[in-house]
């Protein structure tokens, strides 16, 4: 009797288990539909035009691919990206799956309108990671973007974020912003944010095939080498090339860089930094804000094309200390006072600097941080330390002049 | 006192008759000892020819003519054995089944009772579950005698004590426990007399009785709170830190107790390695019974519910290899889980000539085929062989099994409540190990001390 009585118990137990446990929720991999990238730009029928970048997940395996592409692009237009999804199931008889979405991309134009409303459901949808990289683009590129394949990567926002981090962490020339850090910024004052700008260079239909791995002359390119620069909300403008590496150093988010500096016509001495660390400090001389710039760094010699310049002995290292420093100082100033007298934005972080620092003097110009920053004096000091020379100490080009035998 | 054996020695026969049966390999021989009648009964299953000719038949021949008395003739010829005088029938037949050869003569009130022995043994043996490589290669036989001689070969010294518990209905199955004197904790040896003897009159003929009896908790035994060991030097050192070791007749292995969870960890083979080794091994322990406890709930629970934790390009990965399959993952999994325990199974009551043939072309031709047939995944092939793998590297064959068997608990849990549902599992799972005994000696304690 007891026995019995238990086990019914426990039966019961089972099946209310069963019943009100997540066994709704649960997912077959085989039928999901895996979304790694989404792009916004503004649009005709609804009020955005959304594009998914899904994948192929055959592709993958060994045993089941069918050589088709690893990737596809399909896109919609509605209100919202939640009815985007909608329409989305809809179409594709798979369950759309958004927790390994690493990318989005937004239409330059929406982000210079200030438009955002399509982010509160990235921001609040559970599947959706906060840590995914979110990246400028030109709206009319946006189908090209996702449809070029990189070499080697087959997945086009696996190239373009791939290609990110290395040229972040190589020379620091761009820094994938997260969802959360764009947030942040963007709602708090004394830093104003800063995204990634992917172009495309000579986009063609036929970079869009898988067949275009096969060519050897690869003319479409993906371009990293802009920032978006931010005002407020707003988009206003970039910043290219070096003047971008400059940014992302400013920031403090540069690790490892390369700079150069001129050791005769046209013959440059290039330095790798390393553990570059950028402090930021404000202070108020007579009511008008002092910006310094401290940035510190080790360096290794990277090349040096100037003959007899170079012997390794400690005054060369002491010369090219001071060279360094000088060269980096003056590019640092340039890049500033360009922001500051072009886009009147505090990108950099010194409004963060003065909060941390001051908070009282931050309250009472936090309303218009970035008229003081433009109009703010600029202090830079740089030390590098160079250290090493490589697996070289002279440079071959010196006993080429000073042939020994 | 109570009835002598027989009123009158002519109808003696009719009552080793009755008190015998008719079973056809007792044999009652008629004697004539020094003009006397008389009877020797014995189990011819249990007493050899020759030892029973040279031990007793020699003696008597020689001897039976010049002595007054069985006692005289026992002092005299048989010096050397062991013998009992007994005067009732159920203990004569008690030694009897203990390999004796009772002694009957007309006009004695007491019959003699000694053992020969004889029949033939199994030599010694190397461990065949638990082998080593540096160690002995010596396992315990199923003659309890000579398991208790390995023991003694070893730890020499008067401070090895044993005591013998006839238990079992009939009395007979001989149990034995073995401890260090003033080693042992004497609380743990009451209670291990105490439990042994509490025994006494019940069924108890295998190893598996006895230690369903010593167990603390008689209910569950998801966990083995008891160790079987069929090597020597293990049991000696289990003796050396003051456990007590029980055999019995008939079984090639000891019970050694209390053990603890931890105890299953470590291998015989462990007293012969370096330190550093010896950590590495432990861990590597540790880390399989994780493994094979967990790996496929935790394989469920991920895909079937927490998908987005699963780094990307192996989650493309897994999709692309799970596509178009006609199973959900986890009657895949079981499908799977069960081919492989039937092939174990299966391999193990093989005969050893095609036995080794089974378990490769099992594997191939199920594996393989079921993958290129499409029917499961690779990926599940993978965590099944891994956790079979790893459920192999326990030095301990039993616990081997609890963890087969939760395993399957955890896919069920696993698959109805996702990777939720396995720490809710490993918190039941950790609540029922802390609260298990092992000869009142907490069972998931590092080391082996009473509270």
């Amino acid at each position: 009797m007891n026995t019995s009585k238990r086990l019914i118990a426990g039966m019961v137990c089972m099946l209310v288990i069963m019943l009100l446990s997540g066994c709704a929720d649960r997912v077959e991999p085989g039928e999901l539909l895996v979304v790694t990238a989404v792009g916004v730009t503004k649009g005709e029928k609804g009020r955005y035009h959304f594009y998914f970048e899904g994948i192929n997940p055959s592709e993958f395996t060994e045993t089941k691919r069918q050589n088709i592409s690893n990737s596809f692009v399909f896109d919609n237009e509605a209100d919202a990206l939640s009815g985007a999804i909608a329409i989305i199931s809809q179409e594709i008889p798979l369950k759309p799956e958004f927790s390994h979405m690493q990318l989005i991309a937004i239409d330059k134009q929406l982000l210079e309108k200030g438009d955002y409303d399509y982010l509160d459901f990235a921001d609040r949808f559970d599947q959706i990671r906060n840590t995914l990289t979110l990246v400028a683009v030109n709206g009319d590129e946006l189908g090209h973007i996702f449809a070029t394949t990189t070499p080697s990567l087959t997945i086009p926002s696996f190239g373009i974020l791939r290609q990110l981090n290395e040229l972040h962490n190589s020379v620091g020339g761009n820094y994938p912003t997260s969802l959360l850090q764009f947030m942040k910024n963007l709602t708090e004052s004394g830093h104003n944010p800063t995204l990634p700008y992917v172009q495309i260079q000579n986009p063609d239909k036929k970079a869009e095939s898988i067949d275009y791995a096969k060519q050897l002359n690869k003319q479409t390119k993906i371009n990293l080498k802009s920032i978006a620069v931010f005002k407020e909300e707003k988009l206003v403008g970039e910043l290219k090339n070096l003047q971008a590496r400059d940014a992302v150093v400013l920031q403090g988010l540069g690790r490892n860089t390369l700079y150069n500096y001129n050791c005769g016509p046209n013959k440059f001495v290039s330095i790798a930094l390393q553990f570059a660390s950028v402090n930021k400090k404000v202070t108020y001389k007579q009511d008008k804000p002092v910006l310094k710039v401290y940035m510190h760094a080790a360096g290794t010699i990277n090349s040096i094309q100037c003959a007899n310049y170079f012997n390794g002995k400690s005054e060369d290292y002491n010369r090219i200390n001071k060279e360094i420093d000088k060269s980096i100082k003056q590019d640092l100033m340039e890049t500033l006072t360009t922001v500051q007298q072009k886009y009147k934005s505090d990108i950099f972080g010194f409004g963060e600097a003065l909060r941390i620092s001051n908070y009282k003097k931050f309250k009472q110009v936090k309303d218009r941080w970035d008229e003081e920053f433009s109009r703010a004096e600029v202090e830079v000091e740089v030390k590098i330390n160079v250290q090493r020379s490589g697996i070289r100490g002279e440079p071959f080009t010196n006993r080429i002049k000073n042939k020994k035998y | 006192m109570n009835n002598p054996l027989y009123e009158n020695w002519d109808e003696l026969e009719s009552v080793i008759q009755r008190t015998f049966g008719k079973t056809t390999d007792f044999v009652k021989v008629p004697i004539v000892f020094n003009n006397r009648k008389g009877w020797i009964l014995y189990y011819s299953s249990l007493v050899g020819s020759d030892d029973l000719s040279s031990k007793l038949m020699l003696p008597l021949n020689l001897y039976a003519g010049k002595t007054d008395s069985l006692k005289q003739f026992r002092a005299e010829a048989l010096a050397s054995i062991n013998y009992q005088y007994l005067s009732e029938w159920v203990s004569i037949a008690r030694q009897l089944n203990k390999n004796s050869v009772c002694m009957l003569v007309e006009g004695e009130p007491e019959a003699l009772t000694i053992e020969i022995g004889g029949y033939s043994e199994r030599a010694l043996s190397e461990p065949n579950i638990q082998p080593s490589v540096y160690g002995p290669k010596i396992a315990f036989t199923e003659d309890i005698v000579t398991n208790l001689s390995l023991l003694r070969r070893i730890l020499r010294t008067k401070s090895l004590q044993i005591e013998s518990y006839d238990i079992s209905s009939d009395m007979v199955t001989g149990a034995v426990l073995v401890y260090l004197d003033g080693v042992i904790d004497p609380g743990l040896l009451e209670e291990a007399r105490q439990r042994i003897r509490s025994l006494e009159g019940k069924k108890v003929t295998t190893l598996t009785h006895l230690m369903k009896q010593l167990r603390d908790n008689q209910k569950t035994n998801f966990f083995p709170t008891l160790m079987m060991n069929e090597r020597q030097d293990a049991c000696i050192a289990k003796l050396m830190e003051g456990r007590a070791v029980v055999l019995i007749d008939g079984t090639p292995s000891a019970i050694i107790m209390p053990v603890v969870f931890q105890d299953f960890f470590d291998s015989a083979e462990d007293a012969y390695l370096p330190k550093a080794m010896l950590v590495f091994l432990r861990l590597l322990r540790y880390f399989t019974f994780f493994i094979a406890l967990l790996l496929p709930g935790i394989y469920i629970g991920v895909i079937n519910y927490n998908y987005e934790i699963i780094p990307i390009n192996l989650a493309m990965e897994i999709a692309g290899l799970r596509s178009n399959l006609p199973f959900p993952s986890v009657i895949e999994l079981l499908l799977v889980e069960g081919a492989f325990e039937i092939m174990r199974e299966g391999s193990i009551r093989m005969p050893k000539i095609v036995g080794n043939a089974l378990t490769v072309v099992g594997a191939l031709v199920i594996g393989q085929a079921a993958v290129q047939a499409g029917i499961v995944s690779i990926v599940v092939i993978i965590i099944v062989a891994f956790t079979g793998l790893c459920s192999y590297a326990f030095p301990h064959y039993n616990f081997s099994f609890s963890v087969r068997l939760m395993r399957f608990a955890f896919i069920g849990i696993a698959s109805i409540l996702g990777i939720f549902g396995i720490f809710l599992g490993c918190i039941a799972l950790f609540a029922y190990l802390v609260s298990q005994r092992s000869f009142g000696y907490p069972y998931l304690q590092f080391n082996i001390k009473r509270p």
